[in-house]
C-alpha cells in the first residue's frame, strides 16, 4: 500500500468524522433553544450542509485552495493552480485562489478531491456557528442567502490567507514573523470566523423579544432540551478527533497521537473549569456551561494541538473554560448581545485564544519548515516572540475583515429581504408560522 | 370458618360493633368476657388467613406491639388462647387528633404543646425499643376526653406500600404527604428523625391552624417540601413566641442532619421552651469544615485556579524544553509546511 493511499484514507476518514459534527451542532443548538423553534433550528442545521457544499464546490474551494500546488503527503503535485494577490515591492500578498472552480480542473486529482471533502466539512462547521447565535429569530430565506455567502466568499477568503498560501501564511517568509500565522486545524480559520460572523449577525439582528427588558433586567430564556445538548456535545467532541488529527493530512505522521491526546485533555480541563466556575459563582453545577466549556476547550486547542505538550493543552483548556464562562455573561450583561447558545463565546472568544496560544506555548518540537520557514514552530515561552506577533496579526485580520464583511452583508440583507421574522412570528414560534411545522405535536 | 361479623364471639371476646374496615382487615369494638374490659379486635379478612407472608407480618405486628408498653401507646394485649388470627388492643375512648384539629384550630399553645409532649414521650420510648413509626399523622393519634393522648398503628405493619387501617377508617390511598418528611418523598425509609419531622408538622398545624407547606397540587407541595423552606410560623401567627417557633422550625428542617437528632432532645425543648437557644436561620447551620476554616470562598477559588494554572505553566515549560531538545523528527517524509 502506498503512503499516499494510506494518507488519503486517513484524510477521508477524518472528513467523515468532521461531517458527523453537523449532527452535534444541530443537537447542541436545538437543545439550547425553545420547543417552539426546534424545527427552525434543526432546519438551519440541516440546510446549511447542502447549501455549504454546493457553494463551496462551485466557488469556495477555488477561492480558498485554488492557489495551492499540492500537498506532499497526499500525492504528487500536478493540478493547475493560481493565487491572486498584490505585489508590493519584492513581496507578494496572496488574497484569494483563482483556479479549481467547481472542481473542473481537478476532477481526476485524488489529493484535491480528498482535500475538497476535508475542507468543505470544515467550512460547514464554521458556517453552522451563526445558526446558533441567531437562532429563534432569523428569517429562513435570509439564512439561505447567508449560507451561500459564507461558503463562497467569507470563509474561503480567510482560509486562503492562512491555509491556501495567502498573506497571513507568508508573514514568516516576507516579514520574519515566526512561521507566519500558524493555525493547525482552525481555531481562527474555522471557529473564530464562525464566531465573529455570529457576532456581526447578532448585532444586526438584535436580541430576541423578551431577552433585554425595559427595566434593564435580562430575561432567562431557557433551552427546551438540555439532554439533547449534552448528547450533541459528545458528538462534537467525537468528531473533533477527525478535525484535529486529520489536519496532519497524513496517517504516516506520528504526531497524530499527540494531537488526539491534546484535544482530549483541553476539552476536559475546559469543561471542568467552566463547571467549577459557575458552580462557585451561582452554587449550582451548570450542565449547559460545562458543555460550552468542553466545546471551548476543543475550539482553543484546535490551532495549537500539534505544537504543544499535554500540560500546555491542559492550560489552554483551563483558560478557554474561564473565557467561555466569563464572556457568556459579559456578552449579555455588558454588550447586550443575545446569543441563545453561547456560540460567540465558544467559537469567537476561544477561537481567538486558541490562535494566540500557538504564539505562546508552541514548544519547538514540531512544525519543521512550516509555511516555508526553516526550524520548528516556537512560541513566546520558547523563544520566538515573532510567532506571537504573527498570531496576533492573524487574529486582528479576522476580527477586522471577517467582522467587516459579515456586518456589511447582514446590513445589506436587512435592506434586501430583511434578517428577522416579524414579532408576531417570533412570539408564536418560528416553527408554526415560519416553517409551518411542529417539532412536538401533542396529538 | 366464615367471615367474622359484629355480634360474633371469638374466644374470650364478644364483638359488639364494627369500628372500621379495610381491604385487609376489620376492627371491632369488643368486650373481654373474662374481665369485662372493652377492647378493640383487629381481624384479617378470610382470604388472608392462608397467606403466609401476611401471617408472618401480622404476627410480627403483634409481637412488637406487645413489647411496647407505654401510657401514650395503645397496648396490644395477649389473649389466653387464640383459635384464629386476630389482634387485640386496649380500647381507648376518644377522637382522632385529626377530628380535634378540625373542631378547634388553632389550638391554645399550651394545649398543643401538651399533646405534642405526650406524643413525643411515646416516640422516645418507641425509638428506644428500636421501633420507628414512619407514618405519624393526626389520624394515628387518639386524644381522650381526659386529654390523654395515645398513639396507634405504630409503624409495624412491615409492608410499607400497604394502606394502613386506623380506628377511624382507611387512610388515604397515597398516604397523605402532608406529614411526610422530605427524605421519605425522596423514597428513603427514614429513621427516628422522620418521626420528629412529622411531629413538628403536627405541632405547626395545631399552633398556627395551617400546614407549613400548602398547595392545591400534591406534587407541587411535595416538590416545595424538597426545595423550599417552610412558611415561617410568624407569618401565619404574628404573635408567636420565638422560642416555640424555633422548636417548630428545628423539628421540620428539610435536612435530617439539621433536625433534632432524637425525639428525647425535642421533648426536652418541649418541656422547657425557655431553654431553647434561638438560631440565625439565615446562615447555614453546621457548616462544613472548609467553610469553618474561614477562608473567603473567592480567595479559595482563586487560589486553586492560580495553583492549577501555575502548575500547568511549569509543566508546559519543563515538558516543552525537554520536547524541543528531542526535536529530530521521526519520519523524514512526513509533511512539512502549511496545508
Amino acid at each position: 500500500m502506498s503512503l499516499y493511499s494510506m494518507n488519503l484514507a486517513w484524510l477521508l476518514t477524518c472528513a467523515f468524522l468532521v461531517m458527523f459534527m453537523q449532527l452535534g451542532f444541530a443537537m447542541v443548538e436545538t437543545g439550547f433553544t425553545r420547543a417552539k423553534n426546534a424545527v427552525h433550528t434543526m432546519a438551519m442545521n440541516l440546510v446549511i450542509y447542502p447549501v455549504g457544499i454546493v457553494g463551496f464546490w462551485l466557488v469556495g474551494y477555488a477561492v480558498s485552495m485554488g492557489g495551492v500546488a499540492g500537498w506532499p503527503t497526499l500525492g504528487p503535485a500536478g493540478a493547475p493552480h493560481a493565487e491572486l494577490g498584490l505585489h508590493v515591492g519584492a513581496r507578494f500578498f496572496g488574497l484569494l485562489g483563482g483556479a479549481k472552480f467547481a472542481l473542473v480542473d481537478v476532477a481526476q486529482d485524488p489529493p484535491n478531491l480528498a482535500m475538497f471533502l476535508f475542507s468543505v466539512v470544515f467550512m460547514d462547521t464554521a458556517a453552522t456557528v451563526p445558526t446558533g447565535a441567531l437562532a429563534e429569530r432569523w428569517k429562513f430565506s435570509a439564512f439561505v442567502v447567508y449560507g451561500f455567502f459564507m461558503s463562497m466568499v467569507l470563509y474561503p477568503l480567510y482560509a486562503n490567507w492562512v491555509w491556501g498560501g495567502g498573506w497571513l501564511s507568508t508573514l514568516g517568509v516576507s516579514f520574519g514573523l515566526g512561521h507566519g500565522h500558524v493555525d493547525f486545524a482552525g481555531s481562527s480559520v474555522v471557529h473564530m470566523t464562525g464566531g465573529i460572523t455570529a457576532l456581526a449577525g447578532a448585532i444586526v439582528l438584535g436580541p430576541r423579544i423578551g431577552k433585554f427588558r425595559k427595566d434593564g433586567t435580562i430575561g432567562m430564556i431557557q433551552g427546551h432540551n438540555l439532554p439533547m445538548t449534552v448528547m450533541g456535545t459528545f458528538v462534537l467532541a467525537f468528531g473533533w478527533f477527525g478535525f484535529n488529527a486529520g489536519s496532519t493530512l497524513a496517517a504516516s505522521e506520528p504526531r497524530i497521537a499527540a494531537v488526539a491526546v491534546n484535544t482530549t485533555i483541553a476539552s476536559a480541563t475546559g469543561a471542568l473549569t467552566a463547571l467549577f466556575y459557575v458552580w462557585q459563582k451561582h452554587r449550582r453545577p451548570d450542565v449547559a456551561m460545562a458543555c460550552n466549556g468542553l466545546l471551548g476547550g476543543l475550539v482553543a486547542i484546535t490551532a495549537p494541538c500539534a505544537f504543544v505538550t499535554p500540560a500546555a493543552a491542559g492550560l489552554i483548556g483551563v483558560v478557554a473554560g474561564l473565557l467561555v464562562s466569563v464572556s457568556v455573561g459579559a456578552l449579555e450583561a455588558r454588550l447586550r448581545i443575545d446569543d441563545p447558545v453561547g456560540a460567540i463565546a465558544v467559537h469567537g472568544v476561544c477561537g481567538t485564544w486558541g490562535a494566540l496560544s500557538v504564539g505562546l506555548f508552541a514548544d519547538g518540537s514540531f512544525g519543521e519548515g512550516w509555511n516555508g520557514v526553516a526550524g520548528p514552530v516556537r512560541g513566546l515561552l520558547f523563544g520566538d516572540a515573532g510567532q506571537l506577533g504573527a498570531q496576533a496579526i492573524g487574529v486582528l485580520a479576522n476580527g477586522v475583515v471577517v467582522f467587516g464583511l459579515a456586518y456589511g452583508f447582514f446590513r445589506a440583507m436587512d435592506r434586501l429581504i430583511g434578517n428577522r421574522v416579524d414579532a408576531e412570528i417570533e412570539s408564536t414560534g418560528l416553527d408554526d408560522l415560519e416553517m409551518g411545522a411542529d417539532a412536538y405535536p401533542r396529538d | 370458618m366464615r367471615e367474622i361479623l359484629a355480634g360474633d364471639t371469638v374466644d374470650q371476646y364478644e364483638l359488639t360493633e364494627l369500628l372500621a374496615r379495610s381491604g385487609m382487615a376489620s376492627i371491632f369494638k369488643a368486650v373481654d368476657k373474662r374481665t369485662g374490659a372493652p377492647v378493640a379486635v383487629k381481624v384479617p379478612h378470610l382470604q388472608y388467613e392462608s397467606d403466609v407472608a401476611f401471617y408472618e407480618r401480622f404476627k410480627r405486628e403483634e409481637q412488637i406491639g406487645q413489647r411496647l408498653v407505654h401510657p401514650n401507646i395503645v397496648r396490644v394485649l395477649a389473649p389466653d388462647k387464640k383459635s384464629r388470627m386476630y389482634l387485640v388492643m386496649e380500647f381507648a375512648e376518644g377522637r382522632s387528633l385529626r377530628a380535634v384539629v378540625k373542631a378547634k384550630s388553632p389550638f391554645p399553645v399550651e394545649e398543643a404543646l401538651e399533646i405534642t409532649r405526650q406524643i413525643c414521650a411515646a416516640l422516645v420510648y418507641m425509638h428506644a425499643q428500636g421501633v420507628v413509626h414512619r407514618d405519624l399523622k393526626p389520624d394515628n393519634v387518639l386524644v381522650g376526653d381526659d386529654g390523654k393522648v395515645k398513639l396507634l398503628d405504630f409503624g409495624i405493619a412491615m409492608d410499607e406500600a400497604a394502606r394502613r387501617l386506623t380506628w377511624f377508617g382507611l387512610s388515604p390511598p397515597l398516604g397523605t404527604p402532608d406529614y411526610m418528611a422530605p427524605e421519605q418523598i425522596r423514597g428513603r425509609r427514614g429513621d427516628v428523625r422522620t418521626d420528629v419531622y412529622a411531629l413538628g408538622t403536627m405541632l405547626y398545624e395545631m399552633i398556627t391552624g395551617e400546614l407549613p407547606y400548602v398547595s392545591g397540587n400534591v406534587h407541587a407541595m411535595m416538590r416545595s417540601k424538597l426545595n423550599e423552606d417552610p412558611r415561617p410560623p410568624r407569618e401565619v401567627l404574628p404573635g408567636i413566641d420565638p422560642k416555640i417557633e424555633e422548636i417548630l422550625l428545628h423539628a421540620i428542617e428539610r435536612s435530617p442532619r439539621e433536625r433534632y437528632p432524637t425525639a428525647a432532645e425535642m421533648l426536652a425543648d418541649l418541656e422547657d421552651p425557655s431553654r431553647v437557644v434561638l438560631r440565625d436561620r439565615t446562615a447555614p447551620v453546621g457548616r462544613p469544615l472548609l467553610a469553618r476554616l474561614g477562608i473567603p470562598r473567592v480567595v479559595l477559588v482563586r487560589g486553586i485556579l492560580g495553583l492549577v494554572i501555575g502548575t500547568l505553566l511549569l509543566l508546559t515549560w519543563l515538558m516543552g524544553s525537554a520536547a524541543s531538545r528531542r526535536a529530530p523528527q521521526i519520519v523524514p517524509e512526513a509533511p512539512r509546511g502549511g496545508r
